[in-house]
């Protein structure tokens, strides 16, 4: 039995395959080691491929893409957007005045034709052309524009709905307010406030639902920008590389990642992740008193953040081990600003055994 | 034959050459493809959500773990709304809707984004970052080093090998959903294997796996 034969079978596994079909592999496998290889190379790309580790979508998933691929496939064309053709009317009809000015002030100079018949008209005057107007301005195109469609507010003054904002000023909005920069929908929640710079939208408080012209609505927190942008993805994988590192033990690859990740333009979540990394890395292996100092930077840089109150525990846990009465001040800070906090339980119990 | 969670195990079930298997086909009348063709909301819904998990998984196997499965799925799902009005039946909907989905995916493949988002880091970031057990990030990046493998491949031929090997699709169909010729099928598959072999041999890691 030649290899050839054997081929179109080496990528199926035996419980797929015929019982004749099976017995003749198995027995070209025990004499060919190179198709016992490639066979064993197949079964595994077969195993790989089959259990990709990809996270499945499940029926809301599903439910969500299919409602965004019918908005965007059902939706009607859009028209195809024409040039307004008067301004090129007009320019045509100066074109051709500024030509008869020409040539009747050519033919001033020429004798007058003989006319037997009706001489007056060689004798009336030509009328004077109409002066060329000035084509009038292209119309005014504002991309830089921001238009308002609900009640927001530009430095404490209200904007008037159906108002036009420049780009680069803080929209700020008092309860739930919509506002369409370029072709993207903008929902802001109350309180949030965004602002647009260079096509951007960063949603510098609250958050904010965008829906751009796909029609998939995305949620953006304070601190993210919309279009994201691709160094902030970047920004994720090193944070997960960082994390991973760290899980394994290598804290020296995991504060690389972070460090790079902080380089990388991170979102303000994205930066107190990366720095709470970094001062884990720092306890980790030893540098108690650097950990300690980035764990007090993050707990008050962040303290809206989840980074913020995990640094803040974290900082009076490092402290329990070297210094009990830091450590009850810590503890003490920690559950005043979170009372009800993640680690309140843990800082309460910490607190009755320091005391 | 017995409905298949895969549809690829039931070809398999059947022999390489059995055509696709119509147990795994759901229930999809004529006037529901009527509707489908007139832009009907609720049809298309019907025969999308019929579909998604299936199409999912293949999309998802056809561009690796680096491809964002959730909106080449949402492009074959426009791609379908657009040429559903085409639609003559001669194949069954589902076949029309993986030849839709492989033609999205090689176009996905064929952009140099897909090619440059390649570095071992970002394969590290993405193995690491899909399972927390030790044992399960061992298997993702083992499935993502694969993959790295595969990005080596020109389009038509890793979706060639993908279908043949992961989903177990005979030539006839591969090149059936491809719209290529069996020869250029085969001549595909025959290269596509000779060039992942000789690379996962390389590979010490995916090698070890392979002895063990």
């Amino acid at each position: 039995m030649s290899c050839r034969t054997v081929r179109p079978w080496l990528h199926v596994a035996a419980e797929q395959l015929s019982e004749p079909d099976r017995l003749v592999l198995e027995d070209h496998l025990q004499v060919c080691e190179r198709c016992r290889e490639e066979r064993a190379q197949l079964a595994l790309v077969r195993r790989l491929g089959a259990t990709l580790p990809v996270t499945p979508l499940g029926p809301r998933g599903h439910a969500r893409v299919i409602a965004a691929a019918l908005i965007r496939g059902l939706q009607p064309a859009e028209p195809v957007q024409r040039r307004p053709i008067w301004p090129f009317a007009i320019a045509g009809a100066a074109v051709v005045a500024a030509i008869a000015i020409a040539v009747v002030l050519t033919r001033a100079d020429e004798p007058a034709p003989i006319v037997v018949r009706d001489p007056v008209p060689a004798l009336r005057e030509a009328p004077a052309p109409a002066p060329a107007r000035p084509a009038p301005p292209a119309p005014i195109v504002r991309p830089d524009r921001v238009v308002v469609e609900g009640e927001l507010e530009v430095d404490g003054n209200k904007l008037a709905p159906d108002a036009e904002v420049p780009t680069n000023v803080a929209l700020r909005a008092r309860v739930r307010a919509k506002v369409r920069v370029f072709d993207t929908q903008v929902v802001l929640a109350a309180a949030s406030q965004i602002i647009v710079r260079d096509r951007t939208i960063v949603v510098l408080r609250g958050s904010a639902l965008v829906t751009p012209r796909d029609g998939v609505q995305r949620r953006i927190e304070a601190g993210d920008t919309w279009p994201r942008e691709a160094r902030r993805l970047r920004a994720e994988d090193e944070l997960a590389t960082a994390h991973a590192a760290y899980a394994q033990g290598d804290f020296a690859r995991a504060e690389k990642f972070a460090a790079s990740a902080l380089a990388s333009k991170p979102t303000v979540a994205q930066a107190a992740e990366a720095e709470t990394v970094i001062a884990d890395c720092r306890q980790a292996t030893g540098a108690h008193g650097d950990a300690m100092r980035r764990y007090q930077t993050i707990a008050t840089s962040y303290p809206g953040l989840a980074a913020g109150e995990t640094a803040s525990f974290a900082a009076a846990r490092l402290a329990a081990r070297t210094n009990p009465t830091e450590a009850r001040s810590l503890y003490e800070r920690y559950l005043a600003r979170y009372p009800q906090g993640r680690f309140a339980l843990d800082a309460r119990r910490a607190l009755e055994g320091v005391r | 034959v017995t409905a298949f969670a895969h549809p690829g195990l039931a070809i398999l079930a059947m022999g390489i050459s059995s055509p696709l298997p119509r147990a795994v086909e759901p229930s999809i009348d004529g006037e529901l493809i009527e509707a489908c063709r007139k832009g009907d909301r609720g049809a298309l819904d019907r025969v999308f959500r019929a579909h998604a998990e299936v199409l999912e998984r293949l999309l998802a196997r056809l561009v690796g773990p680096r491809g964002d499965a959730e909106d080449l799925l949402q492009e074959t799902f426009v791609a379908a709304i657009e040429a559903f009005p085409r639609f003559r039946g001669e194949a069954s909907v589902r076949s029309w809707l993986h030849r839709i989905a492989i033609h999205v995916a090689h176009k996905e493949l064929r952009r140099p984004r897909h090619r440059r988002e390649t570095p071992d880091d970002n394969l590290d970031a993405e193995a690491a970052s899909t399972a927390t057990p030790t044992d399960r990030i061992a298997a993702d990046r083992l499935a993502v080093a694969l993959y790295r493998h595969l990005d080596k491949l020109d389009a038509r031929k890793r979706i060639a090998i993908v279908l043949h090997v992961v989903e177990g699709y005979s030539v006839a169909e591969i090149a059936a959903l491809t719209g290529a010729s069996q020869t250029a099928t085969k001549s595909r598959l025959f290269w596509a294997r000779r060039a992942l072999l000789a690379s996962l041999r390389r590979d010490p890691e995916l090698d070890d796996e392979v002895r063990r």
